[in-house]
């Protein structure tokens, strides 16, 4: 009994003992301080442990370079940089990243930024995988690939044994745009849209961010813009190969230099696809008058046009000329009426509401009147139109589409 | 000598189960981050030295006991078995009564249950608010259960705070928010999942249901007068956190003023799809993560991680960004009387015991009555909730032993007598100073760690592969009468496996045991000593004076009354009481047809492993001539070792690695909830040995505790769980 009495008071002892150790878990958590080199320069530190990553900012790569990554790694040459081996997320450093690189007792460790040059490749051709807003999937880039490489075949080129990369990017025209830029190894951009829209949404910069824009390329299921990005001689080749291959005959090119084309002619599969407005002393906003199903009335309307005015007024854009236009019809009628016309930058109290080869900007589950579903679709890349388009989110005008009733 | 020899055993049995009931206090303490579980631990440990104390003078005075009774003197080999079960079936309702008063805040709170159903969602306003429906699709039900405190009046309404759980949880787990929150003066409002508890509704539709609740509540103005809709909250845990997100998001309405929901937390959920969702919030929100939430493994992205999502959480308000670059927990961000207020808090506790943690729901409290304008002077840390808790957890106990007495009560009545009588002979012991050989010794020791081991090693495959192979596999969306039960199909090729696994091994190595002997003994040259074969026969079932079929189907029938005796308690408490058995994720919850429809389908199957263990106990680790304490706690040990280790391998990785050792399975399954069901099932493997032992000497065969425990365990497991039955 006695034997028995002291293994079970030791069992209990060491339950106590382990409960108690682990009431100390946090002793296990290391705060570990990493400390960030960017080129040499110690830009910031930030702490981890087991429990708790860091958020850390991006640094910005230098020209003709792309950040990679973080790396353990002390030194690297040049030639290097494209295989250092770097951790797994460029804005946050976990423990489990660096805890292997810790010796001993050490609690502070280095990572460095990896900027590596810009890969030079023959051909990079950016298409835009958001199929809902280009139209294109991969089946459409295969095809495009096919044409291509017979085009260059038949220009002496031999493809096979030629760097050409056909690459996808999703999400929205600024993120794109965005990666595009980061990546630097674009030539030539297929699927997105206006120059207008690059320029406003993506935050691109004509002549330097691209070289031109033409639209009405139908390769996808939709027509749409190509941009020439690169001035090599391959991509200036390929780029006239696309524009004669998939554009429509008239389709002008909106060239850096070059103000943007009035209009476009449509493609034989696709309806005409009106270039938004890119007048700055314009701003057209274009309202849904089938009161029933916009919830938008002429008050409400009244009552928009009129702190819409007041706003430009007290923001600097006093000589901004405004236009409120009512469209009536079905979702059809309107889409055609809207195209026609060609210079409606915003157009409020729609729901399913599509233009051909424009890509908009949409607030959704909009309040007017007694809806709660409607929508404000942002058709141009004007400046006004973006402001505007920004103010409309504010509660202030919200409560306009509401209690102007 | 007889009397005082009577209350040395009472006074030891009562030291155990306190001891027992200690250590599972001390546990949770531990659990809940309060430190004083050593109190617990330490009451715990004196409680047990007591106990094994007046075993042991017990045991010094049975000798001379036993001379009496050879004298002649006649001893009382039984203790009244109907003073117990009345004792018990009192405690149940004593308890019972008790919980009440803590869940009703001293009956200050009127708690009842109401069904939500479609006709119900359609009857006000068609359904809608503000033109968006909101009504239910199926023609199905949700089970709701709603608190109401006597200061809730038309005069004078109260803010209305709606609970969520999370998956495989009940609203009865959420009890303490209810509870809590009602205390203060807000009307409540829980509600079963789709697939969980009450509820019959086979989606996720409706933010799972809760957007159909809430819309009820908004425009029934004819029974919910009590409500102030201009103060309206709702608080989930895990995928409940989720649904309340999406909840908030979609009746927001585009201001403040028009948002439905005016405060929201969001506990336990920082899914990516749920951060897209903050942006349309347009209600004050509080976002929690346990420190230790063995989920965040799967976050670990500079898209995904928790410190990404905490700073989405304060900057995207109201669909504008804010520029915050860090983030301090407890502290509170915007302005709480536009909707744009936000507050994060990071508790030190993991996943599946948030919703009990004293700090995490004091957190919850004192969001809501800030933002709900609650005005109660109760500070968030003072709770009441543990005390309905452990009286309901103390009612399970006294519920057990009402079904153990209640068969030691039966066993004696001459119908069941005959089945004890017949199986005198299989119930025999070997001699207990008979000296066991080396090789039995390390045969039933060995016998011992390899079913533990391959217990500890095969769960989380087999969960994997009930993915895998069961129709439901992963998904929420598959509602079938084939094993609907998702989670417990884990449990389910667990539990066969190692049941045969346990029997094969029980039968093999009696009889390599028996061939060793023999070679032994021709090897010395002597002849063999008699084999006990006993541990065989206790698997039968005797003929006595009646025949074999006759105590067969008497000992099944047993099993039932075992079952029904045990629900019908947790549904007379229910009715009477509105309270069930349980102590936080271990319970016994009102039954309905769905769940026994699923039972019906498990019980069968997970049979295997509850004979086996009963076989194994009784059979073997019975006859090894220790003493009873010894056999049960050995017993116990073999049954629940195997699991406590997956739980250490786990978290010992964890605190260690950061993330579980169980988290990704194979080619990238997510496992990880299966281990927290381990929590639970732990504890029932750890008593089920106890009680089948209990059973066998009570009844002398080993299949009437092993049915009947059986059938009380898997509906328990069942009716705490996920089922995926298109049952209306």
């Amino acid at each position: 009994m006695k034997r028995s009495f002291s293994f079970v008071f030791l069992a209990l002892m060491l339950c106590l003992l382990a409960l108690t150790g682990c009431s100390k878990m946090r002793s296990f958590e290391r705060d570990v301080q990493v400390v960030l080199d960017v080129n040499g320069e110690m830009t910031g530190y930030v702490t981890v442990n087991i429990f708790n990553n860091a958020v850390i900012k991006e640094p910005q790569a230098p020209a003709n370079t792309v950040f990679r990554g973080w790396t353990l790694q002390d030194s690297w040459t040049q030639e290097e940089s494209s295989n250092v081996p770097i951790i797994q997320n460029k804005g946050l450093v976990r423990y489990n990243d660096i805890k292997d690189a810790l010796k001993g007792d050490e609690r502070s460790i280095v990572i460095h930024a990896v900027f590596a040059p810009i890969p030079r490749r023959d051909l990079v051709i950016a298409w835009y995988a958001k199929e809902s807003t280009s139209g294109f999937n991969q089946g459409h880039i295969d095809v495009l690939k096919d044409k291509l490489y017979e085009y260059l075949r038949s220009e002496g080129y031999k493809p096979e044994s030629m760097d050409i990369v056909f690459r996808g990017y999703d999400g929205g025209v600024a993120d794109t745009c965005a990666a595009i830029n980061k990546d630097g190894d674009v030539d030539i951009t297929v699927g997105w849209s206006s120059s207008s829209n690059l320029t406003g949404t993506g935050g691109w910069t004509e002549g330097v961010d691209f070289k031109e824009n033409t639209g009405n390329i139908t390769i996808g299921a939709k027509a749409r813009y190509s941009a020439r990005i690169s001035d090599t001689d391959l991509s200036k080749k390929v780029y006239a190969w696309i524009i004669s291959t998939f554009g429509a005959a008239e389709a002008p090119a909106q060239s850096a230099p070059a103000p943007a084309p009035a209009t476009e002619t449509a493609p034989a599969q696709a309806p005409a696809a009106q270039a938004p407005a890119t007048d700055e002393s314009t701003l057209v906003i274009g309202w849904y008058a089938k009161t029933g199903t916009s919830g938008m009335d002429q008050a409400t309307a009244d009552a928009l046009e009129k702190a819409v005015r007041h706003y430009l007024d007290s923001n600097g854009h006093a000589s901004v000329s405004l236009t409120f236009r009512p469209y009536d019809g079905n979702v059809a009628d309107v889409q055609s009426a809207v195209l026609a016309d060609g210079d409606v930058d915003v157009m409020v109290g729609m729901k399913a509401f599509a233009l051909e080869g424009i890509e908009m900007e949409v607030q959704n589950d909009v309040a007017m009147g007694p809806k709660t579903d409607r929508r404000i679709h942002r058709i141009s890349g004007k400046k006004i139109a973006i402001e505007v388009f920004e103010w409309l989110k504010t509660e202030e005008a919200r409560k306009l589409f509401v209690s102007a009733q | 000598m007889e009397k005082k020899i009577k209350a040395m055993k009472a006074a030891s049995v009562c030291l155990y189960i306190l001891t027992f009931i200690l250590m599972v206090v001390a546990a949770c303490c531990f659990a809940l981050s309060n430190k004083i579980y050593f109190l617990f631990a330490a009451l715990a440990l004196a409680s047990l030295v007591c106990g094994f104390i007046i075993t042991d003078k017990r045991q010094n005075l049975e000798p001379a006991r036993e001379a009496a009774a050879q004298a002649g003197a006649k001893v009382s080999k039984k203790p009244k078995a109907l003073t117990v079960m009345c004792v018990a079936f009192v405690l149940v309702f004593l308890f019972g009564f008790i919980a009440k008063c803590f869940e009703t805040s001293g009956f200050s709170v009127k708690v009842s249950d109401f069904t939500l159903t479609k006709e119900m969602t359609l009857s006000y306003n068609g359904g809608e608010i503000n033109g968006k429906s909101f009504a239910m699709k199926n023609d199905t039900s949700y089970s709701v259960t709603m608190y109401v405190p006597s200061t809730a009046t038309e005069a004078n309404p109260a803010p209305t705070v709606f609970v969520l759980p999370g998956f495989t949880r009940t609203k009865a787990t959420m009890a303490q928010y209810c509870i809590e929150l009602s205390k203060r003066g807000a009307v409540v409002f829980c509600l079963d999942p789709g697939g969980q508890g009450g509820t019959t509704e086979t989606s996720t539709t409706g933010a799972n249901g809760i957007e159909f609740l809430v819309q009820y509540v908004y425009n029934n103005t004819d029974d919910f007068k009590f409500v102030d809709r201009s103060r309206f909250g709702a608080v989930g845990h895990s995928a409940g956190g989720g649904n309340v997100c999406t909840l908030a998001a979609d009746m927001a309405f585009g201001s403040y003023e028009e948002s439905i929901i005016k405060a929201v937390y969001i506990s336990g959920y920082i899914k990516v799809s749920s951060a897209n969702k903050y942006a349309n919030l347009r209600s004050n929100a509080a976002l929690s993560y346990a420190y230790y939430d063995e989920g965040a493994f799967r976050y670990q992205t500079d898209t995904s991680s928790f410190e990404v999502i905490t700073r989405r959480f304060i900057n995207e308000v109201n669909n504008s960004k804010n520029s915050y670059d860090d983030v301090i927990y407890d502290y509170g961000y915007g302005d709480m009387a536009n909707g744009t207020y936000r507050i994060i808090h990071r508790e030190n506790i993991n996943h599946c015991f948030e919703m009990y943690d004293r700090i995490s729901i004091a957190n919850t409290i004192d969001f809501f009555n800030e933002t709900l304008a609650m005005g109660s002077p109760l500070k968030g840390t003072c709770q009441t909730w543990l005390g309905k808790e452990i009286c309901n957890g103390l009612a399970l106990a006294a519920a057990f032993t009402f079904v153990i007495s209640l068969c030691a009560f039966l066993v004696k009545l001459p119908f069941f007598a005959s089945m004890k009588e017949a199986q005198q002979k299989v119930m025999a012991q070997p001699d207990p100073h008979a000296r066991k050989s080396v090789a039995h010794k390390v045969i039933f020791w060995f016998s011992m760690i390899v079913t533990a081991v391959i217990a500890c090693l095969d769960y989380i495959p087999l969960a994997n592969l009930s993915i895998n192979i069961f129709p439901t596999g992963n998904s929420s969306s598959v509602y079938t009468f084939v094993f609907p039960a998702r989670m417990i199909n884990a449990i389910l090729l667990w539990a066969v496996i190692n049941g045969a696994i346990g029997l094969v091994i029980f039968f093999g190595t009696t009889i390599v045991e028996y061939f060793i002997e023999k070679a032994r003994a021709k090897t010395k040259g002597v002849e063999m000593e008699e084999f006990d074969w006993g541990k065989f026969k206790t698997v039968k079932i005797c003929s006595g004076k009646s025949n074999a079929l006759v105590n067969t189907l008497k000992a099944l029938l047993m099993s039932l009354i075992m079952f029904c005796s045990f629900y019908l308690l947790v549904f007379v408490s229910y009715k009477l009481l509105h309270q069930d058995f349980r102590f936080m994720l271990v319970s016994a919850a009102p039954i309905n047809a769905r769940m026994f429809v699923t039972a019906i389908e498990y019980i069968p199957l997970i049979f295997v492993f509850y004979i086996s263990n009963s076989i194994r106990v009784n059979g073997s680790i019975a006859r090894e001539g220790w003493k009873e304490w010894k056999v049960l706690l050995v017993g116990a040990l073999a049954n629940s070792i195997g699991l406590a280790f997956i739980l250490l391998i786990n978290y010992v990785c964890y605190f260690t690695q950061g993330a579980p050792f169980y988290g990704y399975w194979g080619n990238g399954t997510e496992i990880w909830l299966y281990v927290n069901m381990v929590f639970a099932l732990v504890v029932m493997m750890f008593i089920l040995p106890i009680f089948n032992r209990l059973l066998y000497r009570i009844t002398g065969n080993v299949w009437t505790g092993a049915l009947g425990w059986c059938m009380i365990f898997i509906m328990m497991t069942i009716s705490a769980s996920v089922s995926y039955i298109p049952m209306y």
